[in-house]
């Protein structure tokens, strides 16, 4: 079969286009999606996966701070010890970043439960769009099912704002 | 575009070659498997790590959860058999999908690039070093140079341009390149057909991408069409050729070195879009000065 140039260039900005109508807009989901682009791309590592974002209040407006960690091999079971943090306002403007450089402990259990992280970006949505005075405490069967005791341990420690949500 | 493929003995030697190579590194690593969960305490970390939580956090919620969390794996209690088939649960939440097993055929490739000789190149990486070797995949394949990950990563983490906690930057995915006498070109925003026109010059490709959505791509059932994850699971990998489906599709050909399976892996083309889209589309190009 021929290999043509142009049709490809088609099939491809076809593809592009339906990816874009896909991709989240706004909301948890595309903070996450958007961890490696933009200027984000420039601080977080290639291979880094986001744990599940915590909903953390901070001068009366809901912030969400996702831990950074890199698998021990590519899609094992296990990560190493958080290397970074992000910490993202409400509408999605990254707030602040922050390199852990001597990441301890671990390597801890894991698995990318996608379902699982797609369900707490809806619950997190939600939280967001209720305010300040939202109750996170429902949230925390979603994190129980999606971070074993060790990895919730460590991030209590690191966030200790939303250790409640961890415990 | 001319045919880039080679003569059929040729084209099966690679591809032996490349399967031994496989056979090789799956062995080792599996030898050097075993990484114990060290159940260290976890007091005082943020402060170790250099980590302030009062930086980010309110100052009035910073307090550590206390001096003696270090938990064994026996503690965990999300087992595989607490959570709902894979499928089950994303069904509930999508509609109906599944995921998507893409064929092609390497004897029928009619594309640009060579992939089945570059199966030769591929290796299996260790820890988080995708990207290094991603690269060293290319300096083998412009270079002739055979080179282990263990060769270069204790430079490059002594450089700063890789760490086995965080892996790559992703302006560091060349510095392999660069530092094996190869020219290098990195760029956001490329095209499929960037890729194409790099592979038929023969330059060297690299791409990062969530390797999510080429290792699982989920499809829905009704429709067919690619169904986006959430999450971004990072990785880096060799492009070694674009070829045409039989049925009018594309197939992106790479060497996945986070994979037993990696050598001469072939993802449809919106598979690849997806993945690669989560990246700004970056593609980091090699070219060899001594042989241009």
């Amino acid at each position: 079969m021929a290999f043509d140039l142009s049709d490809l260039q088609r099939a491809s900005e076809a593809a592009t286009a339906r990816a874009k109508a896909r991709a989240p807009k706004t909301g948890v989901a595309a903070m996450l999606a958007g961890l490696h682009r933009g200027e984000l791309g420039g601080f977080v590592s290639i291979e880094s996966v986001p744990l599940p974002p915590l909903p953390v209040l901070r001068d009366g407006a809901w912030t969400l701070t996702a831990a950074l960690v890199v698998p021990t091999t590519p899609a094992g079971p296990e990560v190493h010890a958080p290397w970074a943090l992000v910490c993202w306002a409400a509408d999605g403007t990254v707030l602040r970043t922050s390199s852990l450089d001597a990441p301890s402990g671990g390597p801890f259990a894991w698995r990318p439960d996608r379902a699982g992280l797609g369900q707490l970006c809806r619950e997190l949505d939600a939280l967001l769009a209720q305010g300040p005075d939202a109750d996170p405490s429902g949230l925390r069967s979603s994190y129980a099912a999606l971070l074993s005791p060790e990895l919730r341990a460590q991030l209590a420690a690191l966030v200790p704002a939303a250790a409640a949500l961890l415990a | 575009m001319s045919n880039f493929t080679k003569p059929g003995s040729e084209l099966i030697r690679k591809a032996s070659e490349g399967l031994s190579r496989a056979a090789r590194e799956v062995g080792k690593t599996a030898s050097s498997a075993g990484l114990a969960s060290p159940g260290r305490t976890l007091a005082g970390v943020g402060e170790a790590q250099g980590w302030s939580p009062d930086a980010l956090l309110d100052a009035a919620d910073t307090e550590l959860v206390g001096p003696e969390l270090g938990l064994s794996s026996s503690e965990i209690s999300a087992t595989d058999s607490d959570f709902l088939s894979f499928d089950d649960f994303w069904s509930g939440w999508f509609g109906e999908c599944e995921t998507y097993e893409h064929e092609w055929d390497p004897t029928c490739f009619d594309g640009v690039g060579d992939p089945v000789a570059d199966a030769g190149l591929w290796r299996l990486q260790e820890g988080p070093s995708c990207a290094v070797n991603a690269q060293l995949c290319v300096v083998e394949s412009l270079t002739g140079e055979c080179i282990d990950q263990d060769d270069v990563c204790p430079d490059l983490e002594e450089r700063g341009c890789y760490s086995p906690w965080s892996g790559t930057a992703l302006e560091d995915m060349d510095v392999v390149l660069t530092d094996h006498g190869l020219e290098t070109d990195c760029r956001s925003d490329a095209t499929v057909n960037d890729l194409a026109e790099a592979l038929h010059r023969g330059d060297g490709v690299v791409v990062a991408l969530n390797a999510q959505e080429i290792w699982e791509p989920l499809r829905d059932v009704t429709t067919g069409e690619v169904v986006a994850q959430p999450g971004n699971y990072g990785h880096a990998v060799q492009i070694t050729g674009i070829d045409r489906d039989p049925d009018g599709g594309y197939s992106v050909i790479m060497n996945d070195t986070g994979r037993p399976d990696g050598a001469m892996r072939a993802v449809a083309l919106e598979d690849f879009v997806e993945a690669w889209g989560d990246y700004d589309n970056y593609m980091v190009t090699a070219r060899n000065p001594a042989t241009v």
